[in-house]
């Protein structure tokens, strides 16, 4: 279902404007920068509209891409991270006390270091900063503290593990981060935990349409995939069939850029909005409440929007309405989940994973 | 206001509507026994605000070139988000702005009017200045205008029920829908948004006609 130029293109596009994005940012802190992002944001443009030309985005874009990339990291304005802290406590269902949240350096991107020895030494867990403000990639931080958390030296358990609470959104976040990686070693090491995950995913029963589009397009950037392991004896618990579907469900309140927070409840479902009128009007009146949706079913929805709406929608578009476009997606997906978040505080709600973790 | 008031029954029936041309969109909607009045829905406070600092700039000039403006007012405001559970304080005094939390989509043919609820009004908040109305076709979350009149500062919650909407069926639908349908759907506002008060058109027309002397009471 997914054509990987398109996709490819769309990536491109996206990573432009979000890199765009941070250098404006940059700009309304500072007017020192008012230069340098300038100049920053015309060469983003141009590459832009390179991206879009006859055969899709060649390596080189996504390298010039990577040297801006570069320059942002280390001339970056501050990052608003609390959302992408929230993002993970409320997926790994506790603090994470210990661990300092901050934009990467020059080419890194996702990764953790350990500022001491032992389980409880603190931590630094870096993202990449032009994709702070970008829910889809925060799987990634997920997978870092993870990682932290299990010492599991190669990282391959926390894959699957962060596959096991947020489905296939792991995936497709592995497979962009791989287009943007800034060296081979860090391709490599992206591949060894793709299979892992794949593994993972194919483990939990998760269809191959979440997945192919991604596939595809990690085999047009010139990635392998190999097999990831013995496949782990999976419970049952933990992101299945059942999420992705409430994630296509979504789709429609994407399309119209509602609030992906809620989903009709139980009640709506089952007796549908015109049931026979109840004695207590209160009863009748409950047929159109909501239940909160998880962040890893608000998360699967926005890549399965990107994936089949938004990044082959943008090839169409000039870069200011294309970069207007993704910052409005990104904002829709975060007040998703922080409003969700809200929901969840004061009716309980779905457990948003922590209690299957 | 004309047109008829809806009674909650009403509300719900608008709520449920199948036809997307004809159905409310209020999201998400929760504890509806707290929410439903007789002929309104509580709406509830939302996570991002917008609070104003003086310290940087002298007075709002809207005669300056519209990206002067928008430095202008990107120096005067700044925002503030709280989580579940965390507090916004305002001050006696104090004006900030902030939005619901809920998504609002009205059909051509339902205005509505989004008001205070006497429990907050008691202790001296006020919900909206002047913008209380919103038109047919709306989509976004609703701002609040949120003024402190009383003499104690307020905790405000995310998820708070602070003001309520009341939905006026108009007798035939709007010809002149707030938001064009095109694909242009994340244009609506998805938290608080700052005035853009400098991007009216008679604007345009004084920064064209007025000769940059005169555009100040300083340069006569």
């Amino acid at each position: 279902m997914g054509d990987p130029v398109a996709l490819a293109r769309g990536v491109a596009v996206a990573r432009a404007a979000r890199l765009g994005r941070q250098l404006t940012t940059c700009e309304e802190e500072d007017p020192a920068w008012r230069a340098a992002a300038g100049h920053l944001v015309r060469r983003l443009r141009n590459l832009a509209a390179e991206a879009l030309r006859e055969g899709g985005p060649g390596a080189d874009i996504f390298r010039r891409l990577r040297e801006i990339r570069a320059l942002t990291g280390d001339l970056r304005g501050s990052v608003a991270w609390r959302p992408l802290r929230r993002f993970l406590e409320e997926v790994l269902g506790a603090e994470i006390n210990g661990v300092v949240l901050a934009p990467a350096w020059r080419g890194t991107g996702w990764g953790h270091l350990c500022l001491g020895t032992g389980e409880e030494a603190p931590a630094l867990l870096y993202f990449d900063g032009a994709e702070a403000e970008n829910p889809l990639m925060w799987p990634l931080a997920v997978r870092e503290c993870l990682a932290l958390r299990e010492r599991r030296g190669d990282g391959t358990g926390a894959d699957a593990a962060t596959a096991r609470l947020l489905g296939p959104a792991l995936f497709a976040a592995y497979v962009e981060a791989y287009c943007h990686a800034s060296d081979d070693g860090t391709r490599a090491l992206l591949q060894e935990r793709l299979a892992a995950v794949r593994t993972a995913l194919a483990g939990r029963g998760t269809p191959a349409r979440f997945i192919s589009p991604w596939e595809e397009l990690l085999f047009a950037a010139g990635g392998t995939l190999s097999h990831g392991g013995p496949q782990v004896e999976e419970d049952g618990a933990g992101f299945g069939p059942g999420d992705l579907q409430v994630a296509e469900g979504l789709l429609p309140r994407l399309a119209e850029g509602i609030f992906i927070a809620a989903r009709p409840g139980i009640l709506f479902r089952r007796e549908g909005p015109q049931a026979a009128p109840c004695e207590d009007v209160y009863d009748r009146l409950r047929a159109v409440e909501e239940i909160p949706n998880t962040p890893a079913q608000i998360v699967n929805a926005g890549w399965l929007y990107y994936t089949l709406e938004l990044l082959p929608r943008l090839a169409f578009l000039d870069f200011d309405r294309a970069a207007a476009e993704v910052a409005a997606f990104d904002a829709l997906l975060s007040k998703s989940l922080l409003v969700a978040a809200v929901h969840r505080f004061f009716t309980g709600g779905e457990t948003p994973c922590r209690e299957r973790f | 206001m004309p047109g008829a008031l809806l009674n909650e029954q009403q509300i719900f029936a608008r709520l449920a509507d199948p036809d997307p041309r004809r159905r409310i969109t209020v999201t998400p909607l929760f504890d509806v026994r707290q929410q439903f009045g007789p002929s309104s829905l509580d709406l509830r406070l939302g996570c991002d605000f917008l609070v104003f600092r003086t310290s940087g700039i002298t007075h709002l000039d809207p005669l300056r070139s519209p990206a002067e403006i928008a430095r202008d007012l990107a120096r005067y405001t700044q925002a503030v988000e709280i989580g579940p559970g965390e507090a916004f304080v305002l001050h006696p005094g104090e004006f900030a702005l902030a939005s619901t939390l809920e998504y609002i989509v009205l059909p051509g043919d339902i205005a509505a009017r989004l008001e205070g609820r006497s429990t907050w009004g008691r202790l001296g908040l006020e919900v909206h200045a002047t913008a209380g109305f919103v038109d047919p076709g709306f989509a976004g979350t609703l701002t609040f205008e949120l003024y402190n009149a009383g003499k104690a500062p307020l905790s405000l919650f995310a998820g708070v029920r602070i003001g309520q909407l009341c939905f006026f069926e108009l007798t035939e639908p709007s010809a002149l829908p707030y938001r064009e349908k095109t694909f242009s759907k994340y244009a609506a506002a998805v938290g608080t948004v700052g005035s853009k008060y400098y991007r009216d058109p008679e604007y345009e027309v004084l920064r064209r006609r007025l000769p940059a002397g005169r555009r100040s009471p300083e340069g006569g």
